[in-house]
């Protein structure tokens, strides 16, 4: 084997263990998740609280409600789409809304959701 | 071996990672493909909302008056402001002889003949029995509503 090939062969064996690490870390991350519940909470969480914003919506008069979990969560609204993480680094879970909801972003356990005139989450 | 043998050997390893890569996404995906039903709730909801809101159907002066609908409201413009773009919506709203009909978000909307396709749809109607405010009177109106969304 001549000198470039043997470069070539030192490349491939980085990139294969590269791509052995993201496939692991990534699979094992998912899987983790997957298994002690935290998706499936992640997804319970997005609608439950989707739809618990929407009824608040249209409540006919001032209304504050305050929604707890037993663990930190990340919740965002964009373009009346709520994302909810647990983790900064994986895949959020998804709700639409029905109502028109500003856009926000938290982080936090509990979250403070009050209708005055329009939706606004503290 | 020569560098072409070399190149084409790699080739097929580098394949052959990329397949599996691609089993794996395949099963991770399989195994994650649980989801919380609720496009019944929703509806539910979103109904709740045309009727119940005053940014929506319900009729307000100092207070809003649930099961009164404001003749004034019942538009098109006006309700695409009230209701979210993902769900197709279609209102058949019928008082004294007459039967006025609104699509929102007519791209959805216009399939509710195609609702019997329950595997892509989800479909509901509801009829409600409500007074009709307009200007001079308070009427009884028949609002039936039909909600459809992509599964």
């Amino acid at each position: 084997m001549n000198k470039k090939g043997a470069i070539q062969k030192v490349l491939f064996y980085i990139f294969y263990l590269l791509i052995a690490f993201i496939i692991l870390s990534v699979s094992a991350g998912y899987l983790n998740n997957y298994f002690n519940g935290l998706e499936f909470n992640k997804e319970f969480i997005a609608k439950d609280l989707g739809i618990t914003m929407d009824v608040l919506s249209f409540s006919p008069s001032e209304i504050n409600a305050v929604y707890i979990q037993s663990e930190e969560f990340q919740v965002e609204s964009v373009n009346n789409k709520l994302r909810v993480k647990i983790r900064d680094l994986e895949t959020s879970k998804e709700y639409n809304f029905i109502s028109n909801i500003d856009d926000f972003s938290k982080k936090s356990k509990q979250i403070w959701i009050k209708n005055e005139d329009k939706i606004t989450v503290k | 071996m020569d560098l072409a043998k070399e190149s084409v050997y790699w080739v097929f390893r580098v394949m052959i990672v990329g397949i599996s890569l691609g089993i794996v996404i395949i099963i991770l995906g399989s195994i994650s493909s649980y989801s919380i039903k609720y496009d019944e709730i929703q509806s539910y909801v979103l109904k709740n909302k045309i009727i119940m809101d005053d940014d929506c159907l319900a009729y307000s002066d100092y207070r809003t008056h649930l099961g009164i609908i404001d003749k004034d409201k019942f538009s098109k413009v006006h309700l695409q402001n009230c209701i979210n773009k993902n769900i197709g919506i279609r209102l058949n709203l019928i008082y004294e002889g007459v039967s006025e009909e609104i699509l929102i978000n007519d791209n959805l909307a216009d399939k509710i003949d195609f609702c019997y396709d329950e595997k892509t749809f989800y479909c509901e109607r509801e009829r409600y029995f409500l007074t009709l405010k307009t200007n001079s009177k308070e009427i009884p109106s028949v609002l039936t509503i039909d909600t459809i969304k992509l599964r």
